[in-house]
């Protein structure tokens, strides 16, 4: 691995071990409600919106409650963002003049965004007008972020609050997340990645004519204000169809250091929110120590892959070495200006985080390294995961550990002081098995459809399978980035990813807030010698462990099949 | 007609949704049954658990 290529590493560890606690703190505050110097800006706008929707901030919500608001405004939301594409031609704002969507591939993308996946299967410039993008796809990366922060936020109450029956309520959790957290981070690294040259603008296509004399189409468009809260919303969603392999939404090395950052910082950060609001620091830093571990560790992996290249190229004679006109290493399908260790570590955080940009094309990483996306999307998105959403499920993890331990050694379950029993591990038992059902059936179905083998896959055997398994893995754990080398916009494809993005989002979030519901309920028990502490290493050991183990023997099969066969054929 | 398959199959996976959220809430049981801060499944379960203990 480069010298560069350690220092944006370390640069990033020690810009996120700053920052994290910072931003940990204040998100901490937004959720408790705390007083801030900043009421006197963001208070003003958030009554007016209450008194305008009629919501009584005071009213709190049993999960039940807030399950169903979060579901009804998810339709709305689909709705809205569904007849926005179907109708778009005749709607204004549409410079480059864009036809109708397909009702298909309509669906696919309102999904899409709703479910806080981003996966495209339309062109981006090439298929949607400036005003879908702006105020339908744009708008989603903001609610649907806010959203699985909200459901994060109701989780955490269930576990810090005892011998009560509501967790919170959804709309004012929205509302605060977006109007305190997402909205003003998401302008201020609007402009610095302006600064940095990625386009602002309101322009159609501009033809110009090249130094050999053809003419080519440079788009425009508002691309900073979405590429900011695409990254810091862990969307992934892009203006451009390549994505931040675009050089107007990704220009220079430093604003890929920038984005990288930008897609870890909140889900790192609430970690530090969790300690605070379960007032114990220590499983704050516990549950940031298991995010920091996986996610450093599928990096290395990915940026080494990548950076040493494909051995049969070399026993052809071909140099991967650095050298002044080359990044060195596997170089194919990298954008020459980031090189395989930058492309790796992008990689590596956008699978951990169910961000799903792309800086390269995953289908022409080594068989090794094209498997550290897809098995760090397996394991459920959850080092450190999706902006709430990763903590959620890394909470999970963090209760079936205390069972599983108290199953080994005798060990009381509990967690933060709540019993953990049947109740719990059954709602848990749901979340866990969700994910991998949808995944795996999808995929299995696919291998029979016509379509896929004759439309979709665009390579044969082991790699061909790989692609499958990485479109449905992306769309199940509602992560969005695609491996390339697959065509999505079929009747099967849109309709199928649609399906695994649903079941991945909402089939998840109901029992995590029934899991809250249950929790909220339960008294606190005194801690014995039979409890089992949660701050230690330990612990982080023994959830690192059983995150593992969930995903190997669940996936390890389908892996056999698909990039594994392909390594060993090398 | 694409529009209106389009709009069943949401309206059939959110009918889902609600339907697993009732079955989230029977799992969990009711309020009423959590004054010594345990949910109902886990009463039984614990009453289970000791008329096993006493069989043996």
């Amino acid at each position: 691995m480069t010298a560069a290529g350690w220092l944006q590493l370390v640069a990033l560890v020690v810009l996120i071990g700053a920052t994290a606690p910072l931003l940990g703190r204040y998100m901490a505050n937004v959720y408790e409600g705390g007083p801030s110097r900043l009421d006197r800006v963001f208070g003003p706008v958030e009554r007016l919106i209450y008194r305008f929707c009629r919501i009584d901030p005071e009213r709190e919500q049993r999960w039940n409650i807030y399950a169903l608001s979060l579901l009804a405004f998810s339709v709305v939301g689909f709705l809205v963002l569904y007849l926005m594409q179907r109708v778009q031609s005749g709607l204004p704002f549409n410079p480059t003049d864009m036809a109708n969507v397909a009702p298909a591939l309509s669906l696919n993308t309102a999904v899409s965004f709703m479910t806080n996946t981003n996966w495209q299967n339309y062109g981006g410039e090439a298929t949607l007008s400036h005003l879908t993008q702006m105020t339908g796809l744009t708008v989603q990366q903001f609610v649907s972020a806010a959203a699985g922060m909200a459901v994060m936020a109701a989780l955490i109450r269930g576990l810090s609050r005892a011998g009560q029956k509501t967790i919170g309520n959804f709309w004012v959790d929205l509302i605060r997340t977006t109007i305190r957290i997402l909205l003003p981070i998401s302008f201020v690294f609007a402009i610095v990645l302006v600064a940095t040259g990625v386009i602002q603008n309101t322009h159609g296509f501009t033809e110009v004519h090249t130094v050999t004399g053809a003419t080519q189409k440079i788009p425009g468009g508002p691309n900073a204000s979405m590429e900011s809260i695409k990254q810091l919303g862990t969307n992934g969603g892009d203006f451009f169809n390549v994505n931040s392999a675009h050089p107007f939404s990704n220009p220079t090395k430093l604003s890929d250091f920038l984005e990288i950052y930008a897609i870890l910082i909140i889900p790192f950060a609430l970690a530090f929110t969790f300690g605070r609001m379960v007032k114990d620091k220590r499983q704050g830093y516990a549950v940031f120590s298991v995010m920091f571990v996986l996610w450093l560790a599928f990096s290395l992996t990915a940026m080494f892959l990548e950076a040493g290249g494909n051995s049969k190229l070399d026993a052809r004679g071909v140099t991967q070495t650095v050298s002044a006109s080359s990044p060195g290493g596997n170089a194919e399908g990298k954008e020459v200006r980031f090189g395989p260790t930058a492309s790796g570590l992008w990689a590596a955080s956008t699978t951990g985080t169910s961000n799903g940009s792309v800086n390269s094309m995953h289908d022409s990483y080594t068989p090794a390294g094209g498997m550290v996306p897809l098995v760090h999307m397996k394991l459920g998105e959850i080092s450190p995961g999706g902006v709430g959403v990763g903590l959620n499920g890394l909470l999970i993890l963090a209760i079936l550990a205390v069972f599983i331990a108290g199953l080994m050694v005798g060990r009381t379950p509990e967690y933060l002081g709540k019993k953990i029993q049947a109740t719990e591990v059954k709602l848990v038992a749901i979340y866990i098995l969700v994910m991998p059902a949808i995944v795996l059936i999808l995929i299995a179905i696919s291998t029979f459809v016509r379509s896929v083998s004759d439309e979709s896959l665009l390579n044969p055997g082991a790699h061909g399978f790989t692609e499958l398994i990485y479109a449905f893995t992306s769309a199940g754990n509602n992560n969005g980035s695609a491996f390339a080398g697959l065509t999505g916009n079929t009747a099967w494809m849109n309709s199928a990813l649609a399906i695994a993005m649903l079941v991945g989002r909402f089939f998840l979030i109901i029992p995590t807030l029934a899991l809250a519901g249950a929790l909220v309920r339960k008294r606190r028990v005194p801690e014995s010698a039979g409890t089992f502490p949660t701050h230690t290493p330990l612990f982080v050991v023994l959830v690192i462990g059983v995150v593992f183990i969930v995903a190997a023997l669940t996936f390890l099969p389908v892996l056999a099949l698909g990039p594994i066969v392909e390594q060993l054929k090398i | 007609m694409a529009d209106v398959w389009v709009l069943l199959l949401i309206v059939a996976f959110f009918a889902l949704c609600v339907a697993l959220v009732r079955g989230c809430d029977r799992i969990i049981g009711t309020d009423d049954t959590d004054e010594l801060g345990e949910s109902a499944s886990s009463a039984a379960e614990m009453r289970e658990t000791e008329a096993v203990g006493v069989a043996r």
